[in-house]
């Protein structure tokens, strides 16, 4: 059941995911401190020292993700340890040449990651490999939809 | 009132076979979806929210899930008939008040709900009485590659989904099941089991401790990982947990009848009586004594059809549902009046409490 407003402060408790990830990210000051990661991002204006990021720990647009990647590297390996998807693909998102093509581009990366010792990394990259090998097959699909 | 049509339509029964698990009472499966061309709704001009708006509610109107239900832009409802909603678990707090370029839509059976433009452009959620995520999934997930015929969804192959908060990247899924767990704060051990769900990787919503049995004993147990694993797995893992915390409830509940049979009973009996004969009741008390009546049903002191009653009482007795129900009552103290009128009313025609001689 939800608590009431008063009943949830009267008791401490809160919205737990967004208040730990802004206090997380103001901890760190990732964005602050230094003058040039002070930017904003190209597609949508937004930027990380806004207050809807730093009270709400929301971002502006899905291209802040690629534009603000570098910053949020380390928050992203402390919320989320494991961090390569492992779920749902949208089905309409790569025909069967750009599954080729994607394909291409994570098994460079996988070597890349490889050099670099992660190998946490590259077998979840060499997962998704697998996967999407299958689905170029016509193998059974992963996903349930019928 | 706006609402009319959705308040008269019929309340979805129990799957019978989630019944063996009465601990249960509701099951709730999310995902967070973001268009890829958009601002996240919080950062998105009022042209863009609607713009976000107009695209969804043409694919949504377009899913069979969603033919012939319900559409609500947040700007036509009155405050009262969004707090309803909000009491049904059918929209969010913060829904309601950032209303502009903001709507639900809500299916004829009322299972499925999408909340368009809260904070990410959608969150699409079912929800059903019992236990059951694998189903709930499977129906979800249909509803969302339905959608994805129609809008381009922001994804990337290493972080999955977007959204507008990082906590929901991956899969965005959430799941919840909605937990009866009385005879755990009866017997004074919900503050062992929030930790043990915490190191399971689960989170907890709702009081433990003192004030615990104020909220009539109801717990919302989700994941919190979103990322690096699959839909199916995420929901294992729930599932897996709410099982452990459904064994623990039946053994506090062992325990309280081994040990003290009587004075469980009398709870039962006096929170019976005060439903039934009160004449001013808060909704906090009322949750509280309804949630002492849902044991008797697991105790059999009451017949298994009580349930489902009881629970619609849950949420009747809420106060925008009184609100609504006693046409405006204008101050706290005339609601809770009607409240207890209602519940009289109601309890001419409930069952008589019977319990087993042991």
């Amino acid at each position: 059941m939800d608590l009431c407003e008063s009943c949830a402060k009267q008791h401490g408790i809160g919205d737990p995911p967004s208040f730990s990830l802004a206090e997380l990210l103001h901890k760190t000051s990732l964005f602050a401190e230094d003058p040039t990661t002070e930017t904003t991002c190209p597609s949508c204006g937004f930027s990380p020292s806004s207050p809807q990021f730093k009270k709400m720990g929301r971002l502006g647009c899905p291209r802040c993700y690629e534009h603000f990647h570098a910053m949020l590297g380390a928050v992203l390996k402390d919320l989320h340890p494991h961090a390569v998807h492992q779920g749902k693909v949208p089905q309409n998102l790569f025909g069967k040449q750009a599954t080729r093509e994607r394909i291409r581009q994570l098994e460079q990366e996988m070597q890349q990651v490889i050099k670099s010792e992660d190998y946490e990394k590259a077998a979840l990259l060499r997962d998704n490999i697998t996967k999407l090998k299958q689905s170029l097959r016509g193998a059974k699909e992963t996903s349930e939809t019928p | 009132m706006h609402i009319t049509p959705l308040l008269e339509a019929p309340s979805e029964p129990a799957d019978p076979s989630s019944m063996q698990y009465p601990v249960v009472i509701s099951s709730r499966v999310r995902l967070a979806r973001n268009l890829k061309e958009y601002p996240f709704p919080g950062w998105a001009q009022m042209s863009q929210r609607c713009e976000i708006l107009a695209a969804c509610h043409e694919a949504i109107a377009a899913t069979p899930q969603m033919r012939d239900g319900f559409f609500y832009p947040m700007e036509e409802l009155s405050e009262a008939e969004r707090q309803i909603l909000i009491e049904r678990h059918l929209i969010s707090k913060e829904l309601s008040e950032n209303p502009g370029g903001a709507a639900v839509a809500i299916s004829k059976d009322q299972a499925f709900s999408i909340m368009v433009n809260e904070e990410d452009h959608l969150r699409l959620q079912i929800m059903k009485p019992g236990f059951n995520f694998r189903k709930l999934w499977k129906s979800l997930n249909v509803l969302d590659s339905a959608l994805e015929g129609d809008l381009d969804f922001a994804f990337s192959e290493e972080l999955g989904y977007l959204t507008a908060c990082p906590t929901n990247l991956g899969t965005g899924i959430r799941a919840s099941a909605m937990m009866h767990l009385p005879s755990l704060v009866l017997s004074g051990h919900m503050e062992k089991v929030v930790k043990a769900i915490s190191q399971m990787g689960m989170a907890i919503r709702g009081l433990y401790g003192e004030g615990s049995e104020a909220t009539g004993s109801i717990f919302q147990i989700s994941n919190q990982q979103t990322l690096g694993l699959s839909e199916e797995d995420i929901i294992k893992n729930l599932t897996k947990a709410l099982h452990s915390i459904i064994a623990h409830e039946q053994n506090a509940r062992e325990k309280l009848l081994e040990a003290n049979e009587s004075s469980l009973y009398d709870k039962i009996a006096r929170a019976y009586g005060l439903l039934e004969s009160s004449f001013k009741i808060t909704s906090t008390e009322a949750m509280n004594l309804l949630g002492l009546l849902r044991l008797a049903v697991d105790l059999k002191a009451l017949p298994e059809e009580a349930r489902s009653e009881i629970d619609r009482l849950f949420i009747l007795c809420q106060p925008g549902h009184i609100l609504t129900l006693s046409q405006q009552a204008s101050t706290p103290e005339k609601r809770d009046t009607y409240r207890a009128a209602f519940l009289k009313k109601q309890f001419e025609k409930f069952p008589n409490l019977e319990f087993k001689k042991t």
